[in-house]
């Protein structure tokens, strides 16, 4: 699913990596396709797939999903840059995010980083300290420069 | 709850604090013209005030890098403390990307919560990280008493906002006037003031 050949990725305790979330927890997706890192999960390296991904639990490192879209749970805890379609964020995450469509930090979420998409949404009691560009004719460059050969 | 006491006092006690109204924002709106006349620059605008997705849609309006300080997390570590241990240095209470020079600061009530030494404090941060012409939008209160935590403005048009407060509780108010703010926040000069209905005073200020 991952490649992480860029840093030495380790799974600090070993889970299932669950392919199919309840409904409830899984985001909207095209392709129908999503997959979910569990809260007992700890992953530090480079992350980087062609579906759509659910975090509920810990990871450090980099985060490129393209074209596809990205939710941090409200159990997840990520300390990374991520860069994906869409990012919604439910939980803690410190980093920086290029969303080439959209970010949403939801209520429950807790960002300390700096955020570039063309579309920002913060819901009423979202916690958030950093920048937002919001310069619509700006390109997503961060998110261009994503490696195209990693894949999942 | 009390966010802030000033220098022990014992704030009166108030039931009339809570609640929310609108509010006509005359300097403000000058400030909206203002921006709207250069469609094509990109601003650089820091909101002290918490996060706020409604300041987030209303300045998405404009090219701009909005910057949230959530200044209110760290009000009481600008002020005057009578330990030994020096106050956290501002670029940690308030970091900001390097480089970065501010277009617009948007204080909202948050001066009156500041020491006079919080205020130069924070004054002189800022000031280091202004671009030349830059302005900043305050609100200040004239009243003997004011909310004892700061509440949130809604943006309902460029010259309308939405004064929310959630504190029931009221402390006394600093009523900073002008000539003070000035001395504080010197290379800030005020190029408006308006003194609106509900006993706040609008303040814009511009650095040369």
């Amino acid at each position: 699913m991952f490649d992480k050949s860029k840093k030495t990725s380790s799974i600090e305790k070993s889970q299932k990596v669950e392919s199919t979330p309840p409904p409830a927890q899984r985001p909207a997706t095209p392709s129908g396709q999503t997959t979910t890192i569990g809260p007992s999960i700890k992953l530090n390296g480079e992350l980087s797939g062609d579906e759509d991904l659910l975090i509920q639990g810990e990871v450090e490192g980099n985060i490129h999903l393209k074209e596809h879209n990205l939710t941090v749970g409200e159990q997840g805890r990520i300390k990374a840059n991520a860069f994906a379609r869409t990012i919604t964020v439910r939980g803690e995450l410190t980093g920086d995010l290029t969303g080439a469509e959209k970010v949403t930090i939801t209520a429950s979420g807790r960002v300390r980083g700096n955020i570039i998409a063309p579309k920002v949404i913060l819901e009423e009691g979202a916690s958030f300290k950093g920048s937002i560009d919001m310069d619509a004719k700006a390109e997503a460059p961060a998110l261009k420069a994503a490696p195209k050969s990693q894949s999942a | 709850m009390a966010l802030f006491r000033r220098s022990g006092a014992t704030p009166p006690a108030s039931a009339a604090a809570a609640g929310s109204e609108e509010l006509g924002v005359p300097a403000f709106h000058h400030l909206v013209e203002v921006l709207e006349k250069t469609p094509e620059r990109k601003y650089e605008i820091l909101d002290l005030g918490p996060a706020s997705g409604n300041h987030v849609a209303f300045f998405s309006r404009f090219r701009c890098r909005f910057h949230i300080g959530s200044l209110e997390e760290t009000l009481p570590e600008w002020l005057q403390k009578d330990e030994e241990a020096p106050p956290p240095e501002p670029p940690r209470l308030l970091p900001l990307a390097e480089g970065v020079r501010l277009d617009l600061i948007l204080c909202w009530e948050l001066l009156n919560y500041l020491d006079e030494y919080g205020l130069a404090r924070l004054a002189d941060h800022l000031q280091s990280r202004t671009a030349p012409g830059a302005w900043l939008h305050a609100f200040v209160h004239t009243k003997a008493t004011m909310p004892a935590a700061p509440g949130r403005f809604r943006l309902l048009a460029p010259d309308r906002m939405e004064w929310v407060r959630d504190d029931r509780e009221t402390v006394p108010a600093p009523r900073y006037p002008r000539r003070t703010l000035e001395r504080l926040m010197p290379g800030l000069t005020v190029r408006q003031s308006r003194l609106l209905r509900n006993g706040l005073q609008e303040y814009l200020f511009q650095s040369p």
